[in-house]
């Protein structure tokens, strides 16, 4: 494989990585009470507030931009393999190549499932 | 109270503890201090400019006027614009320090026998890193051979500028003057010299060895290493301490046994003021300016995925790399601070509740009016000052050339004069709520944060074109670091808290406390971590290290004002679902949501990336610095700015012409091609070059031969999509909602002060809970309607406090 090539490579997988921590990072519960920051006061408080999920907007937004955002992380990472493939393509690079793209697209069709079925 | 009312007005009592006054103003004063203190070193420690430098026989090869008058020509070229010099510039054009020093280095070792020799090159070491500079003659004494090397450099330098054919992002025929050449070579040459000559007494040159230099002998000191591992340290160490105190203590003081009750009301029943009717034209001029800035973006783009021509079109010859490249980040501040301007305009109405004062409405079109006149002549002047306009006063009208303050002295000043006339817009609106209110609340500090504004930018009047590079930088970094990086975010902090309490869904003194956890985290931070641009530039190692070590805390804030941030936008949903009436900012909302996300990922995360000095010593002025630049300007101060602009223009189109669906496509839009040029272009090809740097060196890694070679040129095409869709899906629908403002400008908006009969299922707000304090002490006025009424708990309970 040419320089290029492990480049185009090891960069995209890592975009599909980025893709995948984005799109976890967005489902984080960030709620306010669980908080760790709140911790101290937890303790001291009697009532919590009635609790809301990551569900309830504008909370679901913010997982939403995050999934859009790793959704373009994941075409980006298949559309750059692919693009390097069209310019080098000895079997192994279009091996190792091929594969990346194929896990970028699944990753992209598996994030486009949850981003446009989380639309409001 | 009645009759107190009438006589003085008594001031509301201070929401936040004597504590977090005190420490902010231990904090600030500890921070400006050290400022002072590495002002103070700039001026001491930076390399001097012989007087003289000569052959070892006395003949002089260049003078201390021909490297000032080389510094005005590389500036008012615009040279700042198209390359760098010590590394602080634009990237498309070679850095002229690493150039000229590796260069001459290649020259002098060749005529010490070359590569065959073996001596050769310990003496072509030993020319540059042996410091002989007298400080009593003030005479710089260099080898014949590096001499010889000046000869040859200014003959290339002369073959450099006066292309005819163009080809390298330069008008043809840039600089053709035999004088301003030699000049220009001389500036050039005193910069490699200060980058290789050993500091007095000690064993690295005065730009702590940067660059990068195999030639010359020129690698990362031990203080660069050193203080790359404390600052790590300190950013974990740091996080770690924040996170663990709030986890005991609880400062912001969130609570949940809030019960009152919020009732958002129709954008169209909410009455404008006349002044808050004119920044539908602010917001007009900045999605212009905003579509504009794209644009010449757009073409100083295709001149890294093609020198030659665009398209056929020799655009070098009216629209060279250089003057693009100037608009690109002029525009960029300009579009954001008219956005933040007229943000301050459109609020502060709804701060005091009060018609406008006489005449407000037409000194805000003024203000506007100035505005324009500061953009275009500033640009206009721009473009007449690198074609050589102006003789004598081209610092003044034409291309003063600093990057980001690349506007002439005149249009600087009048865009202080500007913001200064703001403040006063914004104190004739206020003055009566200030006079009502503590120092430390939200009125005073909302003032405060806008007057600092002003007053920072000027210091970078202070960076004169005649005066040494390293103290020029001193004041620049005031403004690109200390007032865009520091100030405009406490300002848009202390916007944004505002907006959310007078939506009623943050506590006033819960936004208190961030605005000053703020002020102190970005005081310990970010006011001595304006050294982090000076690692290289002359400065000494002390510098580095102070660079180093606090503006790694200057991460923390930007990833934990995020966190707080979702907590912020948490506490209104909860009250957001007991409204009748829908949240009418849902999009402007969602863009304070990408503030937060680009905030974490642009600001925190690609700045940490190249902010350790081992890194920033191979990487500066590289594609990843450009990543960080895009990813932290556009994610945060971009879509802020977007968002004031939909906050505002909510009330300013009525209802019927609203579209949600305009703003959907333009934030999804944004946020996507904001995205794809990060990951497809800027990143991967910031790893690429950073590696060639370390690799085969700084100056191979910023010749212009590697920059458009083919895989960089795949990369930088690959990237138009994502520019497309940022451009004509991002900014298409915010021109068009931007042009509804200004044809409706609120007129459809309820009568001031009529209100809408909300009191038919609801008691009248009456100043509501927080902040209409007004409301007790003035009753001869009535107040104008807020956008959400807080309806307090029926049982009477006191907010927790
Ligand atoms: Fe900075």
């Amino acid at each position: 494989m040419r320089f290029e090539a492990v480049f185009v490579a090891g960069y995209a997988l890592l975009l599909v990585g980025v893709a995948a921590g984005l799109h976890r990072l967005g489902g984080q519960d960030t709620s306010p009470w669980r908080s760790r920051m709140l911790a101290g006061h937890r303790r001291r408080t009697a009532d919590p507030p009635p609790d809301t999920g990551s569900a309830d907007w504008p909370h679901s937004e913010a997982g939403r931009l995050h999934t859009g955002i790793a959704l373009v992380t994941a075409v980006a990472a298949a559309t750059l393999s692919a693009a390097e493939m069209v310019r080098h393509h000895r079997p192994v690079e279009i091996a190792v190549l091929g594969a990346i793209a194929l896990t970028a697209i699944a990753a992209t069709v598996r994030l486009w499932a949850v981003f446009a079925g989380s639309r409001p | 109270m009645d009759s107190s009312a009438v006589t003085t007005p008594r001031r509301r009592d201070r929401l936040i503890g004597r504590g977090w006054i005190q420490a902010a103003a231990l904090v600030i004063l500890f921070g400006f201090f050290v400022l002072v203190l590495m002002g103070y070193q700039t001026y001491q420690s930076g390399p001097p400019i012989p007087e003289r430098t000569v052959t070892p026989s006395g003949q002089t090869v260049y003078t201390r006027a021909d490297v000032k008058a080389g510094q005005g020509v590389f500036l008012k070229n615009g040279l700042m614009e198209y390359g760098s010099i010590f590394g602080h510039g634009a990237y498309l054009g070679p850095d002229f320090t690493a150039d000229y020093l590796h260069r001459s280095a290649e020259l002098v070792n060749k005529t010490y026998g070359g590569t065959g020799s073996g001596s050769a090159a310990q003496r072509t070491i030993d020319d540059y890193r042996v410091n002989k500079y007298d400080a009593r003659t003030r005479t710089l004494t260099i080898s014949d051979a590096q001499a010889e090397a000046f000869t040859t450099m200014t003959a290339y330098y002369a073959r450099f500028f006066a292309s005819p054919q163009g080809k390298t992002g330069l008008r043809p025929k840039a600089i053709t003057d035999p004088t301003q050449i030699r000049q220009l070579t001389g500036y050039f040459a005193w910069s490699a010299w200060a980058a290789a000559a050993q500091r007095p007494g000690e064993k690295y040159s005065y730009t702590n060895n940067w660059p990068s230099e195999p030639l010359v002998g020129n690698k990362p000191t031990a203080d660069t290493v050193l203080w790359s591992a404390v600052s790590l340290i300190a950013l974990l160490g740091g996080t770690g301490a924040l996170f663990a105190a709030f986890g005991r203590w609880n400062w912001l003081g969130w609570h949940g046994r809030d019960r009152q009750e919020l009732r958002f009301r129709e954008p169209g029943s909410v009455g404008l003021t006349p002044s808050q009717r004119t920044t539908a034209w602010f917001f007009f001029a900045v999605v212009g300016l905003f579509l504009l800035q794209t644009i010449v973006g757009a073409a100083s783009q295709h001149y890294r995925a093609d020198l030659g021509s665009f398209f056929g079109i020799p655009l070098d010859r009216w629209l060279p790399y250089n003057l693009v490249r100037t608009w690109h980040v002029q525009l960029a501040l300009f579009w954001v601070a008219t956005s933040f301007l007229a943000a301050g305009i459109f609020l502060v109405p709804m701060i005091t509740r009060r018609r406008d004062p006489k005449w407000q409405a037409g000194l805000a079109y003024a203000l506007l009016g100035a505005l324009v006149v500061v953009v275009v002549g500033s640009m206009l002047g721009e473009l007449a000052g690198m074609r050589g306009a102006f003789g004598e006063l081209w610092s003044w009208l034409g291309m003063q050339g600093f990057e980001y303050l690349d506007l002439g002295r005149l249009w600087q000043i009048l865009l202080t004069i500007g913001m200064a006339f703001w403040v006063v817009l914004l104190w004739r609106g206020l003055r009566h709520k200030l006079a009502t209110e503590s120092r430390a609340n939200l009125p005073w500090l909302f003032f405060f944060a806008a007057l600092a504004l002003p007053v920072v930018y000027a210091t970078g009047l202070l960076a004169r074109h005649d005066s040494s590079f390293t103290v020029t930088d001193f004041w620049r970094f005031m403004v690109v670091h200390l007032w865009v990086e520091d100030f405009l975010e406490l300002f848009t902090t202390v916007m944004v808290a505002y907006i959310f309490v007078l939506l009623g869904v943050v506590r006033e003194h819960i936004a208190l406390r961030v605005v000053f956890l703020d002020i102190v985290l970005y005081s310990a931070g970010g006011v001595i971590g304006t050294a982090h641009h000076w690692y290289f530039n002359g400065e000494p190692a002390s510098v580095l290290a102070l660079g180093a070590f606090f503006s790694a805390f200057e991460v923390i804030p930007l990833t934990f004002l995020t966190i707080e941030a979702w907590t912020f936008i948490r506490l209104g949903a909860r009250q957001e679902s007991k409204s009748a009436a829908a949240f009418p900012h849902r999009w402007a909302v969602m863009f304070l949501v990408a503030v937060g996300f680009w905030n974490f990922l642009g600001a925190g995360v690609f700045g940490f990336l190249i902010n350790l000095p081992v890194v920033s010593y191979f990487e500066m002025g590289t594609s990843l610095t450009a990543n960080h630049g895009h990813a932290a300007m556009m994610g945060v101060y971009g879509m802020l700015a977007v968002g004031f602009a939909m906050f505002a223009l909510r009330y300013l189109v009525p209802a019927r012409r609203w579209s949600d669906r305009a703003a959907a496509v333009s934030f999804w839009s944004l946020n996507a091609g904001l995205a794809w040029m990060v990951f497809v272009t800027l990143l991967p090809l910031g790893l690429l070059q950073l590696y060639r740097s370390a690799d085969v060196g700084y100056f191979d890694a910023r010749s212009l031969s590697f920059v458009s070679d083919s895989t960089n040129t795949v990369f930088e095409w690959l990237r138009l999509p994502g520019d497309v869709v940022f451009i004509v899906g991002g900014i298409g629908p915010l021109l068009w909602l931007a042009w509804l403002g200004v044809r409706h400008r609120g007129r459809h908006a309820a009568p001031l002060g009529a209100g809408p009969p909300a009191s038919a299922e609801t008691p009248a707000p009456a100043g509501a809970v927080e902040h209409g304090s007004t409301g007790a002490a003035a009753p001869v006025e009535q107040e104008l309607v807020l956008f959400t009424e807080v309806v307090p708990p029926a049982e009477g309970v006191r907010p927790a406090d």
